[in-house]
């Protein structure tokens, strides 16, 4: 009974020496190549994903390491062709020095030749050592767009079909980094498209917002006219001009704001900056908006000293109270908060109206975006006043957020970084 | 004397001019602010022609337009906003006519002396 099984035994042993005979005796590198091939199917398997990668130096270095465990070397590089500077870069070393075209290196001679090559000693006079090295040209059909190099220190261990590889895997390299540029090339595509439209928005918005208060210039002056051909003797009724000056005022903010937007866009919005006291700016606000309708409190330190552009801050500490006062139409207190700690000065703008419902919050500081509880008219706006009050904390490197006032109503909270009184004298010394 | 006109903007600015003009023109003119507002002093006055904005809180044009509808009142309405596209407003709510913003003393006229007020000669 138990004889077929021995023999199945036996046939299995026998095949085992078999299989060690032959290891014993094949040649290390077909042994190598048969050792390294998972390492290839894993880099294989990658390719498809590594153009996504977040920057082009993960992509090259993912497929260095790829080659040099395809390989089964200690070392892969890359080097790129700066075809504008006619330069051979190695983005992968920044210690590296750029070599022009002349260079006599194994990496210029395969850019030059467009071959793959094997160099068994590559003495390099930068670190002094003695390389076996590999190199293939990665070229985009007529576009070369640098070289692929496997190296060592060790014994050369390279065959013959390592060239064809790392050839295959060069190639392998000029398909992704093709294709990582034609993505890079249509973020760019999609991104002008996106600033197109949101000029388009910008300009159609405004031009929307300019019409109102000219439809009333344009037809008030003509009604005045025509009453006066009509009549010459009688007088020019006083509410009717009153009218003109706000409106034309009200023409002028708009055409501000839409100035400031444009600073805004470009990065330009904040100028000079001194240091300045910012518990009297914020009194002064406190001070102009302050009414028995919406009586306005400043709780501060006497002295919070900032180095900063005077004007936009006071631009933004005003939009953020004229927000607080517009969009509580039933009255209610304001309270402004200002005070710092060792990095930071904090300044809040509280009030007790409308709110702004959680939907909105990601876009409040959007140019243009204005919250879906704003009736559009009932508060007369661009939905600028935010952009502006974004733009000018941010290029005071500082950050504006939004919270709840409890139980109703909304609060602003910028917080811009704190230069300690050593910083503010030298502020002082240098703008003297 | 002319008969009546009703005004519905939410700018005051505009409603205070629209007025001005049409009453120096000879025009009886009542005012809203909102669609609402125009629905109520609607029924008080019987305005025999809508200056109408589309863009307004409460109850905007549209809004109007349909419960006139809905309510089959017949009345003639000029559509009047700073919108770009103003005629296609209009054709929306299947307006009289419209007139965009900022217009002048005359085309506001024109537009509200197309109109064929029922009863006029």
């Amino acid at each position: 009974m138990l004889v077929p099984e021995l023999q199945s035994l036996a046939q299995l042993f026998a095949l085992l020496s078999g299989f060690s005979y032959y290891i014993g005796f094949a040649p290390p590198d077909i042994l190598r190549r048969a050792w390294q091939e998972p390492e290839l199917r894993a880099f294989l398997g990658r390719a498809a994903a590594l153009p996504r990668l977040p920057t082009t130096e993960a992509i090259l270095q993912e497929i260095a390491d790829g080659a040099a465990s395809a390989l089964g070397v200690s070392h892969a590089t890359i080097g790129l062709w700066d075809a504008d500077a006619q330069l051979l870069r190695g983005p992968l070393d920044p210690t590296l020095p750029a070599y022009p075209l002349t260079a006599d290196i194994p990496a210029m001679q395969v850019l030059r030749t467009q071959q793959a090559s094997f160099t068994p000693a590559f003495a390099d006079p930068t670190t002094k050592k003695t390389y076996a090295l590999i190199a293939a040209p990665i070229t985009a059909g007529e576009q070369r767009l640098g070289v692929l190099v496997a190296y060592t220190t060790s014994a050369p261990i390279f065959a013959t079909e390592d060239v064809a590889l790392l050839s295959l895997l060069a190639d392998q390299a000029a398909v992704i980094l093709e294709s990582r540029a034609l993505i890079d090339e249509a973020a760019r595509v999609q991104a002008r498209e996106h600033v197109t439209r949101l000029k388009d928005d910008f300009l159609s918005a405004a031009a929307h917002d300019l019409k109102t208060p000219l439809t009333t210039l344009v037809g008030r002056t003509q009604l005045i006219e025509r009453r006066i051909m009509r009549s010459p003797t009688t007088p020019i009724d006083l509410a009717s001009i009153q009218t003109l000056v706000r409106e034309a005022q009200r023409l002028k903010r708009l055409v501000q704001e839409l100035l400031d937007a444009g600073r805004a866009e470009q990065g330009q919005l904040v100028g000079e900056r001194h240091p300045i006291n910012l518990a009297a700016l914020a009194e002064t606000v406190r001070s102009r908006h302050s009414s028995a309708r919406h009586p306005c409190t400043l709780e501060a330190e006497e002295v919070v000293m900032a180095t900063v552009d005077e004007h936009r801050i006071e631009q933004l500490v005003e939009n953020l109270v004229e927000n607080a006062v517009k969009y509580s139409p039933d009255g209610g207190a304001i309270t402004i908060r200002l005070w710092h700690t060792e990095e930071q000065i904090h300044l809040t703008v509280a009030d007790h109206g409308i709110g702004i419902p959680a939907s909105d919050r990601a876009h409040i500081f959007g140019r243009f975006h204005r919250g879906r509880n704003v009736d559009d008219r009932r508060f007369a706006g661009m939905g600028l006043g935010l952009y502006l009050c974004h733009a000018i904390v941010e290029q005071h490197s500082g950050q504006i957020t939004l919270t709840d006032t409890v139980p109703q109503g909304a609060t602003f909270h910028i917080a811009l970084p704190y230069r300690p009184e050593g910083a503010v004298h030298e502020a002082l010394n240098l703008s003297h | 004397m002319k008969p009546s006109i009703l005004v519905i903007d939410d700018d005051p600015a505009i409603v205070d001019l629209v007025r001005d003009i049409l009453e120096f023109e000879g025009y009886q003119v009542a005012v809203a602010t909102n669609g609402c507002e125009g629905i109520t002093i609607l029924d008080q006055v019987h305005p025999v022609l809508v200056l109408l904005d589309m863009r307004m809180p409460v109850l905007d044009g549209w809004g109007f337009a349909r419960v006139l509808k809905e309510r089959g009142t017949r009345v003639p309405i000029v559509v009047m906003t700073a919108a770009q596209d103003a005629k296609q407003w209009a054709q929306e709510i299947r307006a009289d006519g419209y007139v965009a913003k900022p217009f002048e003393f005359d085309e506001l006229l024109h537009a509200v002396n197309a109109i064929k007020f029922p009863g006029m000669a």
